[in-house]
C-alpha cells in the first residue's frame, strides 16, 4: 500500500524551515482556539450510541467537578455525574448547570453545550487566563466568578473553605489578606493602586485578574528576590523580600512574613501540581514548608515531605543544586519557573536555523538536554520551546505559551488524555461508516463516496450547476472538517506516545508536521465557510 | 484486545486500498444512478468511449482523475462535456477526495507509528 512512504512527504525536515513551519506552529495555539470557538471541530459526524455516551460521560465528569468547585454541586452529585451522564441528570446536576448559567448571564437552557462548557473552563482552571472584560468590570454581577475567586483563594491557603452551595460573598478576611499579599510582593507594579487596595474590602478589576493568573503569580515571586548581605548569607544566594505598610492595621510585620510564607508555599504546590507531581491542594492548615532564610511561616507545622520529594527532583532534572533546593522553596525556583527566551540574536537565529536543518541534527541537540536531565516532558517541551522562540523570533511568546499548556496538559493529563484519544479515534472510526455511499442525492445531482475517498459525480443534463457547486463545495467543507479532526486524534496520539517515550526529536516533528497541516486545514475551512457565505 | 486495538482494527474493514485517489464526474440520467448505494457500481453504467448509450450504459465520462500515492496523477477530459463549471464542479469533489483521503491515512500513520 506504500504507507512507509508517507511520512517521507511531511516528515522531511528540510522542509519545515522553507515553509516558515515555526510561525505556523507560533500560530497553532490562536487558529486552534478561533476553530473551537467557531464548533469548527463539532462537524465531527457519530455513528455509535455508546461512544456518542462515553463522550458525554468523559464530559460530564469534568463539568460535575467544576460545578463541585465551584459549590454548585454537593460531592454525591459530583460522585453520580462522574458515574452515568444519565443518573447524574436525575441528581442536582441539572439544577447545578442551571443555576451556573444564570450566574454568568448565560441562556439557561439546562445543557452544559459548548458555551457552558467554555465558561466553565476559564473560571475553573490554572491555565486559561481569558477571563471576559465584562465579568471583571463588573463582578458582582456574575456571582459564579466571585465562586471561582473563592475557591481560588481556598487553593492559595488564604481562605478555608472552597464556596459553599449558599455562597454569597467572598470571604472579605481572605480577599483582605490578599490585598496585603499583593502590596507586599508588589505584584501590580503600581504603589499607588496597591496602597489602595490596603483599605478596599473588595476585589478590584485589578486584584480580581492578578487573583486568576498562575503565570502571573509566578512571574511576581520570580521578581520579590533580593542579595542579602547579612551575616550567615551564603554569598549570591536569592532571598525572597516583602514591602510592609503602617496601612496593614492590625498585621504585624511578623504576621505579614508568616502570611507570605504560606503564600509562597501554596503557589509552589500549585505549579506542582500542573506539572504533574503528585501533590495534594487541598487545605491543609497544618502543613508548612521553609522559605529560604525565613524557615516556616507556622512554627510547629508538619513539613510537606511530598514537596522535598517534588523539589529534589525538579532541581536534579533542571540541573539545580539538589542540596539546597530540597531544604526550603527559593527565589530560583520560580525565576526558573518564569523563565523565558533570550532576546532576539539575529547572528544566533542563523546558526539555530542551520543547527535544526536535519533530523539527525535535531535528535543530537534533544539528547544533549536529555542528558542534562529535563523533566520528562514538560522540560525537555519547555526547551525545545525556548529553541523554536528563539527561532521564531517575534513569535516566541505565544509559542512558549502554547507550549507550556501542551506541555502541562499532557504531562497532567496524560492518562485522561490517552482515554480522550482513544475515544476520538472511535469516533473517526465511526465516522468512516457514515462516508460510504451517498453524499449528494439530489433528484439531478448524485455524489457517491468510498470510505478510501474515492467519489463519482453524476450530473443531470441541463442541471443548475451553480447550486450543485455549492453542494459539493459543502462536502469538501465536511470532508476538511473531519481532516481536521483526524488530524488532530493523530496529532494528540503522536504527542502523547512521543513524550512518554521520551522521544523527544520525534515530538518535535510531530508539533511541526501536525501544526502545519493543521493550519493549512483551518485556512482551508475558513476560506470554505467564507465562500459558502457569499454565495448562500 | 483494548478499545484502541479494535478501533484499528475497524479501521482497516473500511480501508480496501489507500494507493490511489480516483474521482470520476459523468454526466447523463441520474435515476439510473439512484438505485446503485455503491460508487464501484457507477462502473457498471459507464458506457464505453465512443459507443452510444443504451439502458444499461447510459452514463458519458467527462472527467476521471487518478492520483497515486507518489502523487503521479492520470486525468481524463472529454472536451466536448467539460464545461467550466462541471470542471470546477469535478475539482471541488477532488478536493473533497483528497482531505478524505488524508484523514485517514493521518489515522494510520499516528495508529502505526
Amino acid at each position: 500500500m506504500g504507507l512507509a512512504a508517507y511520512p517521507q512527504e511531511l516528515g522531511n525536515p528540510g522542509n519545515w524551515l522553507q515553509v516558515d513551519a515555526v510561525d505556523r506552529v507560533a500560530r497553532l495555539g490562536d487558529l486552534m482556539e478561533e476553530a473551537e470557538t467557531r464548533n469548527v471541530f463539532d462537524g465531527l459526524p457519530t455513528g455509535s450510541q455508546s461512544t456518542r455516551e462515553d463522550c458525554y460521560l468523559l464530559r460530564g465528569q469534568v463539568i460535575a467537578e467544576r460545578l463541585w468547585l465551584l459549590g454548585y454541586l454537593d460531592a454525591d452529585s459530583k460522585q453520580a455525574a462522574s458515574q452515568s451522564f444519565k443518573r447524574a441528570r436525575k441528581t442536582r446536576f441539572i439544577p447545578a448547570v442551571k443555576a451556573f448559567q444564570s450566574d454568568m448571564g448565560l441562556r439557561v437552557d439546562e445543557w452544559p453545550g459548548p458555551i457552558t462548557w467554555q465558561t466553565l473552563a476559564q473560571l475553573v482552571s490554572f491555565e486559561n487566563d481569558r477571563l471576559e472584560p465584562d465579568w471583571v468590570q463588573n463582578p458582582a454581577a456574575f456571582p459564579a466568578l466571585l465562586r471561582a475567586a473563592q475557591c481560588r483563594l481556598c487553593v492559595l491557603g488564604l481562605a478555608a473553605n472552597l464556596p459553599a452551595r449558599n455562597f454569597t460573598q467572598v470571604s472579605p478576611a481572605a480577599v483582605t489578606r490578599f490585598h496585603q499579599l499583593v502590596f507586599a510582593l508588589h505584584a501590580l507594579d503600581d504603589r499607588e493602586a496597591e496602597l489602595k487596595l490596603l483599605t478596599s474590602g473588595k476585589l478590584t478589576r485589578q486584584s480580581l485578574m492578578l487573583l486568576l493568573d498562575q503565570d502571573r503569580l509566578i512571574v511576581t515571586l520570580s521578581q520579590a528576590w533580593s542579595l542579602r548581605k547579612t551575616p550567615g548569607a551564603t554569598r549570591g544566594q536569592k532571598y525572597f523580600r516583602f514591602f510592609y505598610s503602617q496601612a496593614m492595621g492590625d498585621l504585624s510585620r511578623a504576621a505579614l512574613k508568616a502570611l507570605v510564607n504560606r503564600f509562597i508555599y501554596r503557589i509552589t504546590l500549585v505549579e506542582f501540581w500542573l506539572l504533574g507531581y503528585d501533590v495534594d491542594l487541598g487545605n491543609r492548615s497544618n502543613i508548612e514548608f521553609p522559605v529560604r532564610g525565613w524557615g516556616t511561616g507556622q512554627p510547629g507545622g508538619r513539613e510537606d515531605e511530598s514537596l522535598r520529594h517534588c523539589l529534589e527532583d525538579f532541581a536534579w532534572r533542571t540541573g539545580s543544586s539538589v542540596h539546597n533546593w530540597r531544604k526550603a522553596i527559593v527565589p530560583e525556583l520560580f525565576i526558573e519557573l518564569a523563565a523565558v527566551p533570550d532576546p532576539e540574536n539575529s547572528e544566533l537565529d542563523k546558526a539555530l536555523q542551520s543547527h535544526f536543518c536535519s533530523e539527525q541534527e535535531i535528535t543530537s541537540a534533544l539528547s544533549d538536554a536529555r542528558r542534562q536531565g529535563p523533566l520528562r516532558l514538560w522540560d525537555g517541551m519547555k526547551r525545545i520551546a525556548r529553541w523554536l522562540a528563539k527561532i521564531a523570533g517575534k513569535a516566541r511568546t505565544s509559542l512558549k505559551d502554547w507550549t507550556t499548556s501542551l506541555a502541562r496538559f499532557f504531562y497532567h493529563r496524560s492518562l485522561e488524555a490517552y482515554d480522550a484519544v482513544k475515544y476520538a479515534v472511535s469516533l473517526v472510526v465511526n465516522s468512516l461508516s457514515n462516508l460510504d455511499g451517498y453524499r449528494i442525492r439530489e433528484p439531478d445531482f448524485i455524489v457517491l463516496v468510498n470510505p478510501d475517498g474515492d467519489h463519482g459525480v453524476c450530473i443531470s443534463p441541463g442541471t443548475n450547476n451553480q447550486r450543485s457547486l455549492r453542494l459539493v463545495r459543502r462536502l469538501r467543507l465536511e470532508s476538511a472538517r473531519f481532516a481536521l479532526a483526524a488530524q488532530l486524534v493523530g496529532f494528540f496520539l503522536g504527542a502523547l506516545t512521543s513524550s512518554l517515550l521520551s522521544r523527544w526529536a520525534a515530538l518535535a516533528r510531530t508539533l511541526y508536521d501536525n501544526a502545519k497541516r493543521c493550519i493549512e486545514l483551518v485556512q482551508q475551512i475558513y476560506a470554505l465557510e467564507k465562500s459558502l457565505a457569499a454565495n448562500s | 484486545m483494548s478499545k484502541l486495538s479494535e478501533a484499528v482494527g475497524k479501521l482497516g474493514d473500511h480501508i480496501n486500498d489507500l494507493s490511489e485517489l480516483r474521482v470520476q464526474t459523468v454526466t447523463g440520467d441520474v435515476k439510473a444512478v439512484i438505485s446503485k448505494n455503491k460508487l464501484s457500481d457507477l462502473q457498471d453504467l459507464l458506457k464505453p468511449s465512443g459507443t452510444a448509450s443504451s439502458s444499461t450504459a447510459s452514463l458519458n465520462l467527462v472527467l476521471d482523475t487518478t492520483i497515486a500515492f507518489d502523487g503521479d496523477s492520470l486525468n481524463f477530459i472529454d472536451t466536448d462535456l467539460a464545461t467550466e463549471e462541471v470542471t470546477s464542479i469535478h475539482r471541488e469533489a477532488l478536493e473533497s477526495g483528497l482531505n478524505q483521503r488524508k484523514a485517514i491515512v493521518e489515522m494510520f500513520k499516528s495508529l502505526l507509528n
